[in-house]
């Protein structure tokens, strides 16, 4: 068993050693300041680096969705937020060690699961206002060709027909595994937990 | 505890993984046994120790390797380019069986 091996936690509320010693909050800051000064301890922790590639993501978009929540209602609804914050934190875990089959028996290739997770939640950038909350992979990844499911919750935008954005981002999460896998995707399960308001929609017609 | 040999054998492989295409970065590899030994190796103020693990154990050299990939290059084939890379160059430093373990540990969606 190596480091690349750990196995699944059995619940949310991690620990900093999640992140390589490192917090959420801690990491956000980073971004903040631009990435400098560079902190090798972050920069040279696959995790960190995951929480924080889905991070940057999350800034982009919650600023202007959040504007958008206080011009229409008197409290912004941050639960989904903390919702894809949670799923940040899971999938920078570095999870199970998935195996890329090569013809040498001298070598043993892979993935780690985190790495996995971390290629399907920025498959969003190709479906501009969903966010993925939650992403799991279900089934023994760890064994060559053993069917897995793949388990997405994502908020949507409002206003945009949701089997569209979801058809969408199950193509790009279908072709991302393609290329950085091995893994033999039976299906892609995507839930929609929630609709966002539109930047367009400011409230008017809800 | 590395040797010195086994230190420049993995010093010099991960110079060449670096200059394979597709790959990011190098992250510090090995079994939590071999993390634990360097890190009591840098506590005691050795820190200077590569990112690669190499490790001859009687007829075989082993090399546990984690790299990072651009998203656009694909994490199959540069993992496989790794391997094919490494393994020839060590083989080249010292006529044993290689053997690698290689993990990509992050996917860098990064403009390259």
């Amino acid at each position: 068993m190596t480091e690349h091996d750990t196995p699944e936690p059995p619940a949310l509320g991690l620990e900093p050693e999640d992140l390589d010693g490192h917090t959420i909050e801690e990491l956000s800051d980073y971004l903040e300041s631009g990435r400098t000064p560079a902190d090798p301890s972050i920069d040279q922790s696959p995790g960190c680096r995951i929480a924080l590639d889905a991070l940057e993501r999350l800034r982009t978009l919650t600023p202007e969705l959040l504007a958008v929540d206080t011009a229409a209602e008197p409290e912004p609804d941050e639960g989904w937020v903390q919702t894809v914050l949670a799923g940040i934190r899971l999938d920078a875990r570095a999870g199970r060690r998935i195996p890329i089959p090569h013809v040498a028996p001298e070598a043993d290739l892979g993935i780690t699961e985190g790495a996995v997770r971390g290629v399907v939640r920025a498959a969003e950038t190709a479906v501009p206002g969903i966010l993925i909350g939650r992403c799991r992979l279900d089934g023994d990844v760890a064994r060559l060709n053993d069917p897995i499911r793949v388990e997405v919750e994502v908020s949507v935008p409002y206003g945009d027909p949701i089997p569209d954005l979801v058809r969408r981002l199950r193509a790009e999460i279908a072709t991302r595994l393609a290329v950085h896998s091995a893994l033999n995707v039976l299906a892609i399960d995507i839930t929609v937990r929630d609709i966002q308001p539109h930047a367009g929609s400011r409230g008017e017609d809800r | 505890m590395t040797t010195p040999e086994e230190r420049a054998l993995a010093a010099g492989v991960e110079d060449v993984i670096r200059s394979v295409a597709g790959v990011s970065a190098v992250f510090r590899a090995g079994t939590t046994v071999s993390r634990l030994a360097r890190t009591a190796t840098a506590l005691v103020g050795d820190d200077s120790l590569p990112l690669v693990h190499v490790e001859l154990t009687g007829e075989d050299l082993r090399a546990e390797i984690a790299i990072g990939v651009h998203a656009t290059a694909g994490a199959v084939e540069t993992v496989t380019r790794v391997h094919e890379r490494a393994a020839d160059w060590l083989a080249q430093q010292r006529p044993v069986r290689v053997l690698t373990h290689i993990t990509v540990v992050h996917i860098d969606d990064a403009a390259q």
